[in-house]
């Protein structure tokens, strides 16, 4: 029997860094920093309060118990990605812990979640063994991590692939995460197989990458107990090039990393009204709210899945159909062309400048044929890009001047649906920009002129 | 010259005087040596609480621009890019940077011998200034001219040598001074405080340093008083003696105290106080303090600031050399007892109970500030020894030596010591302890002494 446990790294989706007022977003190496991540003698951490309300909120995610009081603990290692050679983290009160997620019908039990601070970024000039030397980004250090640590309740890679992108669906619906950003789901892997001792895959990048080294590694250790060997217990390192696992450092003594309270971080108080307030902002899932939806308003599950992609996304559409009662056409509009829109300009919904209400009224011109749905369709673009619907007619002239370039092909005997073809091939010509209804009275006249 | 006196002269005469002081303490560092760094006065009077009065710093508290070592090798060139809140504070009121003083390495040691520039003690060249604050305590004794210095305390480097160079020292509660820009040596326990030859100038530096400041989270949201416009008590103060101290004490400094409280006993109600965790204040101190001490030294290994070398080996090899040499003996032995202290196995035994008997300690500090407004004891259990007396001293024989100093600083109180005379030529001095954020008190029973 194969046992899987993971301790997940997520990046919380916070402007700032935990200890530091640096953006957690940055161009070139080593320029958001400050005395603070680089750990200059006489800085102190100052705590990013928005971070705790994040991971609060991501343990009230994973059904976990939050704490009501907890503190940070300093982590002593060398290595030389770390600026104060301890990382601040949580070792004895996590904020969450007990909790559960479920995927298909198994359900994952999470032991804790807790927060820390992220080392910086090393960048190795060849492969882990063979760099002669490393650069080191210090734009990472001190970046909020939530660490999510999950008992060992996968059997295979495929039941971690599912769990780790359910995880990545909720933590970006909730706002927590943004998957835009470089690297942002880290794992190390435990995998033990029956007849072994547990073996520790450190710090795996992208599902893909966590997948393969965990079939790598079954397929390694299996292997060798299959020709009588012992697998013994140590960390290993997944080289992505290779797609194979390297051993690092044995195991066999727990590192002891001679944890003490962090003493300049004051212990922290959450009251239960807090996270009452919290839970409620966490509210409704996506998978609860997207079943809600297909019953509810009687959508497609395809078109459901799209606007619970994004939290306003889904109260976009909910708000939309209070005003318009055809479902199944608001839907379509978001679920569809403003989802695709959005993707096409690589935002969400949060981040482009429409508002609710000024997309609302678009929806509506849509269906009270003020806007015909071609030109509608064009319009999202820049809408979203925008925030305004930027509606040009075309001057008489242009008009007139494109007809006339269809003029011979407008013959006396053309049918309606000669007329239509015609009417496309002009409205594509001039971006949409005229109504059909008056091109239509423009060649009928124009047909009723050359039978004359 | 006193500062009141200083205070009131116009511009130009104040510019004259603050010249003449640059050039004292040149004389001073020839003869005693009490600088690490001696800055130049760049002959700008400003206005401000301090209106231009010199004032030094510990060479542990950084000073943008100004080389600040924390009397370490490891630190020896470096020059922060960012000056301290205490540093902001004193220049935003007029004050001039004299120079950065000698201290123990990182604050390790009770005679400041601990360190490449050792200073001498003010009343005899031949006797040690006393430790960690050694060069404020022989500074402020010397100078003439107006000067303030600010110093550090984490266990009673400020008592100690401020009493053995018969100057005031306040330290006040752990709190009450930001710490941002202070390298740390213990976080739990480092306080910010100064050295005067006057009352007023301990009073008017409180009230310019004190209050909340967001870099450092231990910092504490109390109202900052006008310490500066105390004076003596305007009601009768009821005092404890701490008589279970006498036993540590030189005969002599006990009775010379004595004396002294009984001769102003028309302004203060003297009792006999026991203090039962007195014996168990020092164990608990250094156990604390090491394993902070261990973890905060562990950021200096050449690689970002600080002793660089030619980078040789894998970085563990060249961590440990440049640690090697960069920090001396005593750092060495307080990195070894506070990484042990803190190791899995031992962690239950030492470090966990140190802080449990802390608790202790505090808990009977309040219990006595119930029944009294200060608590009294001696400064040092001697006078200043000899260079070549503590050249052959025992660590734990030192570490004894702070017995008188620790139980306050232990608890993060306020306390203040006081010249009461001399012995053998020598000053001597004893303490008044207050309860948290009680300066004031601390202020106006020292005013009782002033002219004595």
């Amino acid at each position: 029997m194969t046992k899987i446990g993971l301790e997940i790294h997520v990046a919380l989706n916070t402007k700032t860094k935990l200890f530091c007022k640096d953006s957690t977003e940055s161009n070139s190496p080593n320029t958001s920093v400050c005395p603070i991540c680089l750990g200059y003698p006489g800085s102190k951490p100052q705590l990013n309060k928005k971070a705790i309300d994040l991971a609060i909120k991501a343990a009230l995610m994973l059904n976990c118990k939050v704490r009501t009081k907890f503190w940070f603990d300093r982590k002593i290692y060398f290595y030389p990605d770390l600026a104060k050679n301890f990382q601040i983290t949580q070792h004895e009160a996590t904020i969450g812990y007990d909790g559960h997620f479920s995927i298909r019908n198994k359900e994952i039990r999470i032991r804790e979640i807790h927060l820390e601070e992220d080392p910086a970024k090393i960048v190795y000039t060849g492969s882990i063994e063979n760099s002669k030397y490393v650069l080191l980004d210090y734009n990472r250090s001190g970046v909020p991590l939530i660490e999510i640590v999950t008992e060992p309740d996968f059997s295979n890679s495929n039941e971690v692939a599912i769990f780790l992108r359910k995880l990545i669906r909720y933590l970006e619906y909730l706002d927590l995460f943004n998957s835009s950003r470089e690297g942002a789901i880290r794992c190390d892997v435990n995998v033990s197989i029956e007849g072994g001792e547990r073996v520790e895959v450190k710090n795996v990048s992208g599902i893909e990458n966590i997948k393969r080294a965990i079939d790598y590694e079954i397929l390694r250790q299996t292997t060798l107990l299959n020709k009588g060997e012992k697998i013994k217990r140590e960390t290993r390192h997944f080289d992505e090039t290779l797609g194979i696992t390297i051993g690092l450092r044995s195991k066999e003594t727990e590192e002891d990393y001679g944890y003490i309270y962090e003493p300049d971080i004051p212990i922290i108080k959450i009251n239960e009204e807090k996270i009452e307030k919290l839970k409620n902002e966490v509210g409704e899932l996506p998978d609860q709210r997207k079943e809600r939806l297909v019953l509810q308003y009687k959508i497609n599950n395809e078109l459901a899945t799209a606007i619970v992609s994004e939290r306003d996304l889904a109260d976009l559409f909910e708000y939309c159909c209070k005003e318009i009662n055809d479902y199944q056409f608001v839907a379509k509009w978001i679920g569809n062309y403003l989802k695709k829109s959005l993707n096409w300009n690589n935002i969400k919904f949060s981040q482009s400048k429409v508002t609710k209400e000024k997309f609302l009224e678009f929806l509506k011109d849509i269906k009270n044929n003020k806007i015909n749905e071609r030109e509608a369709k064009e319009l999202i673009k820049t809408f979203v890009d925008s925030g305004e619907i930027v509606r040009v007619e075309s001057s008489k002239e242009d008009i007139q001047k494109v007809i006339s370039e269809f003029y011979d092909e407008i013959s006396p005997s053309l049918n309606e649906k000669g007329i239509n073809h015609i009417i496309g091939k002009i409205l594509k010509k001039i971006n949409y920009k005229a109504d059909p209804k008056e091109l239509k009275k423009l060649i009928e006249k124009i047909k009723e002129e050359k039978s004359k | 010259m006193k500062i009141k006196e200083f205070l009131e002269k116009d511009a130009k005469t104040r510019k004259e005087i603050v010249e003449k002081a640059f050039e004292e303490a040149e004389k001073i560092q020839e003869e005693y040596s009490p600088f690490i760094t001696l800055n130049k006065f760049d002959g700008k009077i400003e206005e401000g609480k301090l209106k231009g009065i010199p004032v030094s710093f510990k060479d542990s508290i950084c000073t943008k621009g100004i080389r600040t070592t924390a009397g370490s090798k490891i630190l020896m060139n470096y020059v922060p890019p960012f000056d301290a809140h205490v540093v902001e504070k004193i220049k935003e009121n007029g004050g001039k940077i004299l120079g950065k003083t000698a201290m123990d390495e990182f604050g390790f040691g009770s005679f400041c011998i601990n360190t490449f520039i050792i200073p001498k003690n003010a009343y005899d060249k031949e006797r040690v200034s006393g430790g960690s604050s050694g060069g404020a305590a022989t500074l402020t004794a010397k100078m003439s001219y107006p000067h303030i210095a600010i110093a550090e305390s984490t266990g009673g480097s400020i008592t100690t040598p401020a009493s053995f160079n018969g100057v005031y020292g306040l330290t006040p509660t752990y709190g009450r001074v930001s710490r941002y820009g202070l390298i740390d040596y213990s976080n739990s326990l480092d306080k910010i405080g100064i050295m005067s030859k006057e009352i007023f100038g301990i009073a008017l530096g409180l009230e310019i340093i004190a209050g909340k400041d967001p870099r450092d989270m231990t910092s504490a949201n109390v109202p900052v008083a006008s310490y500066s416009k105390i004076g003596k008590p305007n009601k009768k103060l009821k005092i404890g003696v701490i008589k279970n101290t006498e036993k540590y004490t030189r005969k002599e400094i006990f009775s010379e105290m004595m004396n002294k409280l009984q001769k102003n006993n028309d302004i203060l109600e003297i009792h006999d106080v026991e203090m039962n965790t007195l014996d168990y204040a020092l164990y608990s101190y250094y156990i604390i303090a090491m394993a902070e001490a261990s973890t905060n030294l562990s950021k200096y290994c050449g690689l970002r600031y600080g002793l660089q070398k030619e980078i040789e080996g894998n970085y563990n090899e060249y961590f440990s050399k440049i640690r090697a040499e960069g920090f001396g003996d005593e750092a060495k032995r307080r990195i070894i007892i506070g990484t042990f202290v803190r190791m899995a196995g031992y962690k239950d035994k030492y470090y966990e109970k140190a802080l449990k008997v802390r608790t202790l300690v505090i808990n009977e500090f309040s219990e006595k500030f119930k029944d009294f407004d200060l608590l009294v004891l001696p400064s040092t259990p001697n006078i200043a020894p000899k260079f070549k007396e503590v050249e052959r001293i025992e660590p734990i024989e030192a570490y004894k030596f702070d017995i008188l100093t620790i139980p306050p600083n232990l608890a993060g109180l306020p306390h203040l010591t006081i010249p009461i005379g001399k012995l053998e030529n020598m000053p001597i001095g004893m303490q008044a302890i207050a309860n948290k954020f009680e300066e004031e008190k601390l202020i106006s029973f020292g005013y009782i002494f002033e002219n004595d």
